[in-house]
């Protein structure tokens, strides 16, 4: 019960996290991470790399290079009909999960 | 990966980010040099030095890398991993003889193909444990509550007829229902 609540919870979220801002449109590395930076859910480009690859490993997200009009060719991730599904099932279980959480563990009443 | 034209900046930090990443999977190494490569490609050094200082230590970054890479490096422990193969329980056909055993099972096989078909429910991570519990009381809480009634309304052999008709019949249309429910439920969340 010591150890950093935010970082366990992060650890528990942050696959499908990455997943659910692929989702909405596909984005390349650099674009991504500074998104979740400012969230909070990863510490820097050095924490999203690893996750997305145990997601390409498991067929969740793939990959793919897009020249720009303007800057230099990137290389985009996007979710994968499988990715799909599993956000599909993870968007489900997340609602009543909170719920349950927030019954349990109450409002911080000063 | 870097050109005659790219500032120091970028060629100096990209070249200490190569150093410290030694012994980080390839392909997570690859994945973090090409993407920063290709952000600050183009950029001049007094742009490409505010990506960098936005970016950070390459240590730090190598840090991360490394301790984000670690549970893939390791051997595989007693932790699942979070986004595991689905298991035969989280399948569609899983959810249709699920389905056809609570509607249909007690009908064929008194009794026991309805247990049958709970026992896969309560197996699969497809359905809540409301769900469960409302698949498991409901029938058999429809057939008491019939029996009671009826018990309560008349006497005579028609009537005691009418009653265990009345508590079969009663108990198989809530499995009929519940489980036309839970299959349209089972059916979304499972692995086509």
């Amino acid at each position: 019960m010591t150890t950093d609540v935010g970082a366990q919870l992060r650890k528990g979220v942050v696959e499908y996290c990455v997943l659910g801002q692929l989702a909405s449109e596909p984005t390349y590395g650099w674009q991504l991470s500074e998104a979740l930076v400012s969230r909070g859910l990863i510490a820097s480009i050095g924490t999203l790399y690893p996750i997305l690859s145990r997601l390409r490993t498991q067929g969740l997200v793939s990959s793919f290079d897009r020249q720009s009009d303007a800057g230099p060719s990137r290389r985009y991730y996007r979710v994968t009909e499988t990715g799909h599904r599993q956000l599909t099932i993870f968007r489900e279980q997340w609602g009543p999960f909170a719920r349950t959480v927030n019954e349990l563990v109450g409002e911080d009443i000063p | 990966m870097t050109k005659a034209s790219t500032p120091q900046v970028v060629r100096s930090y990209l070249g200490e980010l190569n150093r410290t990443l030694a012994g980080v999977p390839d392909d997570v190494r690859q994945g973090i040099m090409a993407g920063i490569a290709e952000e600050l490609e183009g950029l001049d050094a007094a742009a490409a030095g505010s990506r960098i200082e936005s970016l950070g230590d390459p240590a730090f970054i190598a840090a991360e890398a490394r301790a984000g890479a670690a549970p893939k490096m390791s051997a595989p422990k007693s932790s699942a991993p979070k986004l595991a193969l689905p298991r035969a329980s989280e399948q569609r056909w899983y959810v249709i003889v699920t389905a056809l055993l609570l509607e249909f099972g007690g009908l064929l096989v008194p009794l026991a193909g309805w247990v049958a078909g709970i026992m896969l429910l309560w197996a699969s991570p497809l359905w809540t444990r409301r769900e469960k519990l409302a698949a498991t009381i409901v029938p058999p809480a429809v057939g008491i509550a019939l029996f009671f009634c009826f018990l309560i309304g008349g006497s005579g052999v028609a009537w005691w007829h009418a009653l265990v008709l009345g508590a079969i019949a009663g108990p198989a249309l809530a499995s009929i229902v519940i489980g036309i429910i839970l299959s349209r439920r089972g059916w979304f969340r499972a692995q086509a």
